[in-house]
């Protein structure tokens, strides 16, 4: 039975509107753990639907199918692992800065985790695509730190 | 090789991927740790955003050394990054946390001259106990000094060893660094020395410890050479006058070393040297029944292999300089056939799910095993070739951290 306490939020929820326009609810003890919506949420109250401009419909609800979890005490490795399984690592990452935006911590370091561990075996030119830099060593110089560390190179799988 | 490249671009600026995003919605609130940048704003999903370098540093220190060094190249700022110590030592902090980034070294006791190491990661070693294949092990690349080495510590990714007892080399295995230190300062030669290493983190650096026996003066002298400094430093004698026989281990902020005190208690006790004030306590063993212990650290904590008739007593001290904080962790049964004479059983490494690495030698053999506490099993592991021929294999974490001084 839900609690009708005056002062507890704990059956409240939160309305968060994404930036393209849609409109997702959140249990207030889920929103408590992003500490983004938690601010916007001290400023503007809790009644008002909280907008997050950088936050959109595709990642959003991912991010609430996480902590709904996280606040019954229910994740594991093995919902962990569900979770992230059919996301490619473009998907991973727009989630992972989605979770940096929100400041939702666990999460964050869930999918820093799981970034580092898809990135462990690509090669160089696949990791700067995915972060989008741009090479600023001239050839000589990018040849010379390879030749440096040419034992490091080895091993290297198939970028997919 | 040449690279392909499309056109020469200009330099990129060192702010290129971290354009501040503002909010829309400014909070009164403590700006945020972590910034997010994005390209465009619009209301559908955005190109895919680049990330700031705090943010490209969340993902960069769980990644393993080598493949941090393969990515150094990827741009002038990254190489920074890689390079900056506040970068390595989050690296440490993650590898320390980290299974995946442990390692298991053994090497063959031979008297030639080049130094043979093979090396493997601690999971396939626990994996190799539960299943029928044998540890993936590849040969570490050494540093090449013709001399005999001996290994005596490791510290934060860094290995010591020591050249013929008169000089000390680090060696980081993971971004291959070595170097070799100046010997001690002592005309002497009726003296040993034993040496060991640690680190400081007051002042965030690593000292390396010689105690030189005289065995005319019957004392030991105690000299310390801090990295970046460039020379031995002597401070107060050991309170103890015979030979170590071990080299100490770095915990808590000090070298602790096992000792046997022959004249009055026949018991073996243990000697601390704080770097904090450089000076040394005494401490007790816990109540274990035989005289065969080994020293060692687990999970940053010191701990006492104790080998009875029938078990190993593994026993770690909870608060390190409070003798009634020994607690017994475990109990492990002897694996079959290693029961002989000099035991020298210890425990090497301790996972998360409390999972104990365990040696098991005398002086006929050397087996390495897993003991899984919530079983009560002990399972061996499948090194190839793993014999009593080999020196007491050792675990080291990955780290970036230079030997160099």
């Amino acid at each position: 039975m839900a609690q009708e306490a005056s002062s507890s939020t704990s059956s409240k929820t939160i309305s968060l509107k994404t930036g393209d326009g849609e409109i997702f609810e959140i249990e207030a003890s889920a929103a408590k753990q992003m500490k983004t919506v938690q601010r916007l949420i001290d400023d503007l109250g809790d009644d008002i639907t909280i907008p997050l401009h950088n936050v959109f419909s595709k990642e959003l609800p991912k991010i609430i199918e996480y902590y709904k979890k996280d606040i019954t005490g229910e994740i594991t490795k093995d919902f962990e692992a569900e979770f992230v399984k059919d996301l490619n690592d473009d998907e991973v990452k727009v989630l992972f800065l989605a979770a940096n935006y929100l400041d939702a911590n666990k999460l964050f370091e869930f999918l820093s985790q799981n970034i580092a561990d898809r990135l462990e075996s690509k090669s160089v030119e696949y990791v700067r695509k995915y972060f989008g830099v741009e090479n600023d060593f001239t050839p000589e110089e990018e040849s010379k730190l390879r030749e440096e560390r040419a034992w490091s190179f080895r091993g290297i799988k198939e970028d997919e | 090789m040449p690279r392909r490249r499309k056109q020469r671009r200009p330099p990129v600026p060192s702010r290129s991927f971290a354009e501040e995003w503002e909010p829309i919605i400014t909070t009164k609130k403590r700006r945020r740790r972590r910034r997010l940048t994005t390209t465009t704003e619009t209301l559908t999903s955005p190109p895919l955003p680049t990330l700031s370098s705090d943010i490209v540093a969340e993902i960069l220190c769980r990644l393993p050394v080598q493949h941090l060094l393969k990515l150094r190249c990827i741009c002038k700022s990254w190489k920074a990054l890689i390079s900056d110590n506040k970068f390595i030592e989050k690296h440490l902090i993650m590898s320390k946390a980290s299974r995946d980034r442990h390692h298991l070294t053994i090497y063959p006791r031979i008297d030639s001259h080049d130094l043979e190491l093979w090396d493997s990661i601690i999971p396939t070693v626990f994996s190799s106990t539960m299943s029928s294949s044998t540890v993936k092990q590849t040969r570490l690349w050494c540093p090449n000094v013709f001399n005999n080495f001996v290994y005596l510590c490791s510290c934060d990714g860094i290995l010591c060893f020591t050249i013929m007892y008169r000089s000390v080399l680090l060696w980081n295995p993971s971004i291959r660094r070595f170097y070799i230190y100046p010997p001690l300062p002592i005309k002497d030669e009726r003296r040993e020395s034993e040496y060991s290493f640690g680190y400081h983190h007051f002042t965030q650096s690593y000292k390396i410890v010689a105690v030189t026996n005289f065995r005319a003066k019957r004392k030991n002298e105690v000299r310390v050479y801090t990295l970046g400094m460039d020379s031995w430093r002597r401070i107060k004698d050991l309170p103890y006058s015979d030979f170590i026989i071990r080299p100490g281990v770095f915990v808590s902020g000090t070298i602790t070393w096992l000792v046997y005190d022959a004249t009055i208690t026949s018991k073996h006790f243990i000697i601390s040297l704080d770097f904090e004030n450089e000076s040394y306590q005494k401490l007790l063993l816990p109540n274990v029944e035989t005289d065969t212990c080994m020293l060692g650290v687990l999970r940053d904590f010191l701990c006492i292999s104790a080998s009875t008739d029938m078990f190993v007593d593994v026993w770690i001290m909870k608060e390190f300089g409070n003798k009634e904080s020994w607690t017994k962790l475990y109990q492990v049964p002897y694996c079959t056939g290693v029961r002989g004479l000099y035991p020298r059983h210890k425990a090497l490494y301790i996972s998360n799910d409390d999972q104990l690495l365990m040696i098991f030698r005398d002086s006929r053999q050397l087996k390495l095993g897993v003991y899984d506490f919530k079983s009560g099993t002990f399972n061996m592991s499948k090194i190839e070739s793993f014999n009593s021929d080999y020196m007491d294999p050792e675990v080291y974490v990955e780290s970036l951290i230079s030997p160099c001084s």
